[in-house]
């Protein structure tokens, strides 16, 4: 098992977001978490990223665990790639520059060129992010993660801001990416045709019954 | 901007408008010829004391307006809002007065005169300036740190990229294109300065053209300086175009705002600190000294003579405001109507403000010279009105034009269609539309108008006094706690701008 969640509970101010959360995912499984707006699944991927900490609860990360009984392990020392729903781009700076910004190792370089080519952006490493198309946008966001060869990737709403014709063909793509390279994938989506292509499995998630916003 | 006409069909207009607001220039280059000669060593002074003023002031301003900033946005720290609004109210001290009072309680005349002797005049006035012109950087600094994204900053926590990365690809970008305008801001305020250089005693290019024309009594003398001076101010005019023109917008954060950490690292409690000093030596200790001084003073007369002298400058702030605004109103509604870009226009409009004040008054009394034989006192306070005009007119086009484009063309084009006459389409929409934006930009100018004093100092006709004239004669004397009266009113009118900024953001939800 690779990615496990037990009990997990968490709350904003009085609003509680998750109550006694478990899941448990399987090495090169890819899982939807579907569910309507507030219901937390944004809020499940950043704790899996450690952005929050849980109430209570534990996360377990390749057997390891990494938050709950007092003990938060950092965002950057859980080897996690992690796909925003607005890309977190760095706008200023060139393609190629916010795919290798993490690169540390000649390791992570070559493979960072080896994704640019795979991906089609191998003619985009001049431009600058606002130049690129949405679906282009995103291929850069999933690159600059997986440079760094994370064997988990969360993503959230990836494909909201790309039109339908080309969310089917991006999630075909990425598909066959995450099997080649082996990667356990968790996204996050409101669209049920979106889960269905891409994940091996679908978890529905409601609004907590304690929730008292 | 989107609906206007793509080929400007009324370049021509724009062309005459360029013309009559650069026709002092124009009048100071046709004179230069009858110019007489100037000592060198006495220009050289000033050139050198010039340059380093622009330079430390720049430097310093923008080092601490830039850390301020960074504090601001990546920091949680206590009473957060209210010093931010502290922060923004030595805007409210006209340079000259800050400089007066540090002047007063620690300048050659006191028991820090050592002090005083050793760092030199030039100093003294780059640490008063810095203090004044730091909000500038500060504010601006802030608005470009605004797009800031919580995800960006998240992404380099899960990365690791390291700080100084994340500073490069994703800070920088941000702040350089609004620190480089604070900083041409921060440099024309200083190149313009006039009543700090003269109150400190610096010789710099603004104090010289005020010196040949009032001491040594050679107009020729100060056109000469004004044109050489204005050239150099030109250039930044141009840099600061080009600069404007080839910057892009930021892009916006949308609905992932940065979020500020809580938690305060050490360095940022020193920092914290060195707010504090700042906020205790920029704003609240002139304020107790100001203060004091007035307390002081117990002269019932002063007092009597200082309000008349309020409501006078108050009325001279109020015609060109007025005459300013309806200007900018009847431009700006004209352009939307002909559905023209007022970009250009509004371009045009800075260039009053981009002048010192003594070059100003240099060369519109040369265009009085070149009009009228004879330049009795009234035809001097005409010419102080156009100048102060021309000089403020970009404090009313900005906000204007921003307000104008709100306008829906579809209710000029419906009053086009009814053949409303022009009287009903002011009552009927420009009035209601425009109402606020015109009374703060009347607000605006008036206070600008107010603070103001080369230009009003050397083109006012004998006898006519203003707040900012009052200051200059009683410093020249020495006479500090008289000045403070005058000062005090000044410092009341500048924070009702300064509150105006705070209520814009507090509208925007910016300084939350």
């Amino acid at each position: 098992m690779i990615l496990e969640c037990r009990h997990l509970s968490f709350s904003r101010g009085s609003n509680t977001v998750l109550s006694n959360f478990s899941c448990q995912l399987e090495r090169g499984e890819k899982v939807s978490l579907l569910g309507e707006s507030g219901c937390g699944k944004t809020s499940l991927l950043r704790l899996l990223a450690g952005l929050e900490a849980p109430d209570s609860g534990e996360i377990f990360l390749r057997e390891q665990l990494v938050s709950g009984q007092g003990k938060q392990v950092p965002p950057g020392n859980r080897r996690l790639g992690y796909v925003f729903q607005n890309f977190a781009l760095f706008e200023r700076v060139s393609v190629k520059k916010n795919i290798f910004y993490a690169c540390k190792t000649r390791a992570h370089y070559d493979e960072a060129e080896r994704l640019c080519g795979a991906m089609g952006l191998s003619d985009h490493l001049d431009k600058h992010p606002y130049q690129l198309s949405g679906g282009e946008r995103q291929k850069v966001a999933l690159a600059r993660c997986l440079a760094l060869k994370p064997d988990i990737v969360l993503m959230d709403e990836p494909f909201s801001s790309i039109d339908p014709k080309q969310t089917q063909f991006l999630i075909g793509e990425i598909k066959e990416l995450f099997s080649q390279l082996q990667i356990t994938a968790l996204m996050v989506t409101h669209s049920r045709e979106e889960s269905e292509l891409f994940s091996d499995r679908i978890i529905y998630l409601s609004r907590p019954s304690s929730s008292s916003s | 901007m989107t609906g206007y006409r793509k080929g400007n069909s009324r370049g021509g207009w724009v062309a005459v408008f360029g013309f009559i607001l650069l026709l002092p220039l124009i009048a100071l280059f046709f004179l230069a010829d009858e110019a007489e000669p100037i000592s060198a060593d006495l220009f050289s002074l000033a050139q050198r004391n010039t340059l380093l003023l622009g330079m430390g002031v720049v430097l310093s301003s923008s080092l601490l307006g830039v850390a301020f900033a960074l504090f601001h946005t990546f920091y949680e720290y206590p009473y957060k809002r209210i010093l931010h609004g502290l922060l923004l109210m030595p805007l409210a001290f006209p340079a000259y007065v800050l400089a007066f009072i540090y002047l007063g309680a620690f300048g050659p005349a006191t028991e820090w005169s050592a002090f005083f002797e050793i760092q030199g005049a030039v100093w003294f006035l780059v640490f008063v300036l810095s203090l004044a012109l730091t909000p500038y950087v500060y504010y601006f600094s802030s608005l470009g740190l605004q797009s800031m994204t919580q995800s960006e900053r998240e992404t380099e926590s899960l990365l690791q990229g390291g700080r100084w990365l994340f500073f490069r690809y994703s800070t920088w970008p941000r702040l350089l294109p609004f620190l480089i305008s604070a900083q041409i801001l921060v440099m024309f305020e200083t190149l313009s300065d006039f009543g700090a250089a003269s109150i400190v005693n610096v010789p710099v290019m603004t104090t010289m053209i005020y010196k040949m024309w009032f001491d040594l009594f050679s107009f020729a003398g100060a056109v000469q300086i004004s044109l050489k001076y204005s050239g150099v101010i030109l250039l930044f005019l141009v840099i600061e175009f080009l600069f404007k023109t080839f910057s892009r917008e930021p892009v916006s954060s949308g609905r992932d705002p940065l979020r500020p950490q809580s938690s305060l690292p050490f360095s940022m409690k020193a920092l914290l600190c060195l707010l504090f000093f700042y906020i205790l030596l920029a704003f609240v200790y002139p304020c107790l000294q100001i203060l004091f001084w007035v307390v002081q003073l117990q002269s019932f007369q002063l007092w009597v003579k200082a309000a008349a002298l309020a409501i006078k400058t108050m009325a001279l702030g109020a015609v060109v405001g007025i005459l300013v605004v309806g200007f900018s109103v009847t431009l700006l509604v004209w352009l939307r109507q002909t559905r023209q870009n007022p970009r250009l226009w509004v371009v045009f409009s800075t260039v009053g403000y981009s002048l010192p004040g003594s070059i100003l008054a240099v060369a519109v009394y040369a265009v009085l010279l070149a009009l009228v034989s004879n330049v009795t006192e009234t035809v001097l306070l005409v010419g102080l009105v156009l100048a102060l005009s021309h000089k403020f007119l970009t404090a009313a086009m900005r906000p204007l034009s921003d307000a104008v484009q709100f306008l829906p063309k579809e209710l000029f084009e419906i009053s086009d269609v009814f053949q409303v006459p022009w009287w009903r389409r002011i009552r009927l929409f420009l009035f209601p539309y425009l109402r606020s934006s015109c009374g703060v930009a009347t607000l605006l100018v008036m206070i600008e108008v107010m603070k103001e004093m080369p230009l009003t100092l050397m083109l006012a006709p004998g006898g006519f006094q203003t707040l900012s004239i009052q200051i200059f004669n009683f410093t020249s004397e020495g006479e500090w706690e008289k000045a403070s009266l005058p000062g005090l009113m000044l410092v009341l009118i500048g924070m009702t701008s300064v509150a105006l900024i705070n209520l814009k953001d507090a509208e925007a939800g910016y300084d939350s």
